[in-house]
C-alpha cells in the first residue's frame, strides 16, 4: 500500500481546467519530485492534496489507504500531511520561535519542543533570531522557517512548493543539503515540487513530469533523465 | 485648580479606557475576519442589564453576577459566528451583508430590552463605590468608582495579553488572523479561532457596559449611539487593528472629552470628539495609536 497515492484528480477554475486526472503515489520513505513548468498545475495539485482546494467528483486523495479528500485543511495536517506552501507564507508578526510552535498544534507543544531544539540545530540562523518577527527575515530564512514548521508537526509525508522560488544560489545549495541530509536521517517521505530540477532530482527516488494539467512521464530519476526531451527541456540538452 | 485639573485625568481616562474596551470589540474582530460588527455596542447594553437582573433582581452577589453576565455574553458571541456570521459568509455575502445584518441586529437588542424591562433607565446597583466614596491621594479625592474601572480593564488587559502571547490558542489566534491558509496548515481549526475572536469581541464590550452602567444607569444609552461611536472613534486610533492602541485612544478620547467640557463646554463636547475621529480618518487612516506592533 502506497503511504500518498491520488486518483483522477481533476479541478478547474472558473471552468478553465487545472488539473485533469492527476494520479500519483508516494510510498513510505520515498522522495518523490513533481516537475513542471510555469503554470502546469503543480501548486493546484498540492493544494488538493492539502485541502485548500477542494477537486472535481470522483478525484480522491488515499493517506494509508483511507479517503482523506473531504476532509477540511485543518484535519488533513493534523493527519500527517504537511504543505509547506509556495511563498513561505510565515506568520509575519509572530517571532520566529511563535512560528514554530504555532506548527506544533497537530502534536501538542510538549512533544514537538524536541522537534524545536531540532530545526534550531538544522538551522542555527534561526536560532539566533529566535525572537525576531518572522516577517524581517530574509527570504532564505524564510524559507528555512517554512520548512522549520513542517518538520516540527513530525510529518507522515513533507510535501515542499519550490522551496528555491527568488533566492541565491548559496541560500538555494544550503538549504537543499540540509532537506537532504534531514531525509537520509530520517527516512521522511517526501513530495518536492521544483521547477529547478538539478536541485530536487539528485535526492529523488522518482519523478512525475506536469505539464498542462496532465502527468505527461513519469518514472524513476534514471529513466526520466535518459529521456531525450526531459534533457532538453530541463538540464540544458546532454 | 492644579486639582481640578488632576481629577479631570483621572476620571477621564478611566471613562475613556472603557471606551477603548469597546473599541477592542471591534479590533478583535477586524482583526479575524476583517468585517465591521455594527453591533458591537449592543454587547455593552446586554452586559448591564444581565447583570442588573442577576444582581438586583435575582440577589445573586457580584462575583455570581458578573461571572453568569460573561458566560451569557460568551453564549452571545459564539452564536453571532453560528447564526449570522457563518450563514452570511456561507451564501457567498460579503463585508456589506454582515453590516446590514449587524446594524438590524442593533435595533433588534434595543428593541427586544424595552420590551422585557421598559425603556426607563433603571439605577445599578454601587458595586464599583457609591457615588460618595472616594479614596484621598495627596490632596486629591479619587472617586472609588474609577479606580476600580481602572482595576478591572488593569487585569483584563493582563489577561487578554497573557492569553495571546502565551498560550497556544492565543498564538493560534494571531497566526490565524495573519494568514487563514497558512494557518490551516499548521492544523489550527480557524473555526475555533473566529468563535474565539467573537468571543473575546463580546466579552471586553460586555464588561466595558457593566462598567459604564454606574456612569450612564442601566439604559438605553449603553446600546448605540454616542458610546458607540466613541468605541468606534478609539479603535479607529488604533489602526483598528493595534488592541493596546485602542486603550491609549480610547484614554486620549476620554481626556479630550474632560477637557473640552472644563474649558470649553459640555455642549461641545461630543462635536469636539467627532471631529477628532473625522480628522484622524481624513488625515491618518491608518491610526495614531498604531506603531509597528512587536506583538498583538
Ligand atoms: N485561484 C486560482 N484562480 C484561477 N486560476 C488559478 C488559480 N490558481 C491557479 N490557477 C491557474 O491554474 C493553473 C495552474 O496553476 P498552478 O499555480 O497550480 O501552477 P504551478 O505549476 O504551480 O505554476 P508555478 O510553477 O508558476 O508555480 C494556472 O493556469 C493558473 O493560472
Ligand atoms: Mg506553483
Amino acid at each position: 500500500m502506497f503511504l500518498l497515492e491520488t486518483r483522477d484528480l481533476s479541478v478547474s477554475y472558473n471552468e478553465v481546467p487545472a488539473l485533469r486526472k492527476v494520479s500519483i503515489k508516494a510510498s513510505k520513505g520515498e522522495v518523490v519530485s513533481v516537475l513542471g513548468p510555469n503554470g502546469a498545475g503543480k501548486t493546484t495539485l498540492l493544494k488538493i492534496i492539502s485541502g485548500l482546494v477542494s477537486s472535481e467528483p470522483g478525484s480522491k486523495v488515499l493517506l494509508n489507504g483511507e479517503e482523506i479528500q473531504h476532509l477540511p485543511p485543518h484535519k488533513i495536517t493534523r493527519l500527517g500531511v504537511i504543505h509547506v506552501p509556495e511563498g513561505r507564507q510565515v506568520f509575519p508578526e509572530l517571532s520566529v520561535q511563535e512560528n514554530l510552535e504555532v506548527a506544533a498544534t497537530r502534536i501538542g507543544l510538549a512533544k514537538a519542543r524536541p522537534n524545536i531544539e531540532k530545526v534550531y540545530e538544522l538551522f542555527s540562523e534561526l536560532k539566533s533570531r529566535k525572537n525576531q518577527m518572522a516577517g524581517t527575515l530574509s527570504g532564505g530564512e524564510q524559507q528555512m522557517l517554512a520548512i522549520g514548521r513542517g518538520i516540527v508537526s513530525d510529518p507522515l509525508i513533507m510535501m515542499i512548493d519550490e522551496p528555491s522560488m527568488g533566492l541565491a544560489p548559496v541560500i538555494v545549495k544550503r538549504i537543499f543539503e540540509t532537506l537532504e541530509n534531514y531525509v537520509k536521517d530520517t527516512g521522511l517521505t517526501m513530495l518536492i515540487v521544483e521547477q529547478n530540477a538539478k536541485l530536487s532530482l539528485p535526492m529523488s527516488d522518482r519523478v512525475y513530469i506536469v505539464s498542462q494539467g496532465q502527468i505527461k512521464l513519469e518514472g524513476s530519476v534514471d529513466e526520466v533523465k535518459s529521456d531525450e526531451r526531459i534533457r532538453e527541456m530541463y538540464f540544458g540538452g546532454k | 485648580m492644579l486639582q481640578d485639573i488632576l481629577q479631570n485625568i483621572v476620571s477621564g481616562a478611566s471613562i475613556g479606557a472603557t471606551y477603548g474596551l469597546v473599541g477592542l470589540g471591534v479590533v478583535f474582530l477586524w482583526l479575524t475576519i476583517s468585517r465591521i460588527n455594527f453591533a458591537n455596542i449592543s454587547s455593552a447594553m446586554l452586559g448591564a442589564y444581565l447583570f442588573y437582573s442577576f444582581y438586583t433582581q435575582l440577589n445573586l452577589g457580584f462575583f455570581i453576577s458578573f461571572v453568569l453576565s460573561i458566560g451569557v455574553i460568551a453564549l452571545y458571541g459564539l452564536g453571532l459566528r453560528v447564526f449570522i456570521y457563518e450563514p452570511i459568509r456561507k451564501r457567498g455575502g460579503g463585508r456589506l451583508e454582515f453590516v446590514v445584518a449587524t446594524l438590524m441586529l442593533c435595533t433588534f437588542w434595543l428593541n427586544l430590552i424595552i420590551v422585557v424591562y421598559g425603556a426607563l433607565p433603571k439605577p445599578f446597583p454601587p458595586v464599583f463605590g457609591g457615588s460618595n466614596d472616594f479614596i484621598s491621594l495627596g490632596g486629591i479625592r479619587i472617586p472609588s468608582l474609577y479606580l476600580n474601572i481602572y482595576l478591572v480593564i488593569a487585569i483584563l488587559m493582563v489577561f487578554i495579553y497573557f492569553i495571546l502571547n502565551k498560550t497556544l490558542i492565543g498564538k493560534s489566534f494571531r497566526a490565524a488572523a495573519q494568514n487563514r491558509e497558512a494557518a490551516a496548515l499548521m492544523g489550527i481549526d480557524v473555526k475555533v479561532t473566529t468563535s474565539l475572536s467573537f468571543i473575546m469581541a463580546t466579552v471586553v464590550v460586555g464588561i466595558a457596559g457593566i462598567l459604564l452602567a454606574p456612569i450612564y444607569f442601566v439604559s438605553l444609552e449603553l446600546g448605540g449611539g454616542s458610546i458607540g461611536v466613541k468605541g468606534f472613534a478609539s479603535a479607529v486610533l488604533g489602526g483598528l487593528t493595534n488592541p493596546y492602541g485602542t486603550i491609549l485612544g480610547g484614554i486620549s478620547l476620554g481626556l479630550l472629552e474632560n477637557f473640552s467640557t472644563l474649558y470649553i463646554s459640555s455642549t461641545y463636547r461630543d462635536i469636539i470628539s467627532f471631529s477628532v475621529l473625522v480628522a484622524v480618518l481624513i488625515l491618518k487612516p491608518s491610526g495614531i495609536f498604531n506603531w509597528k506592533r512587536k506583538k498583538i
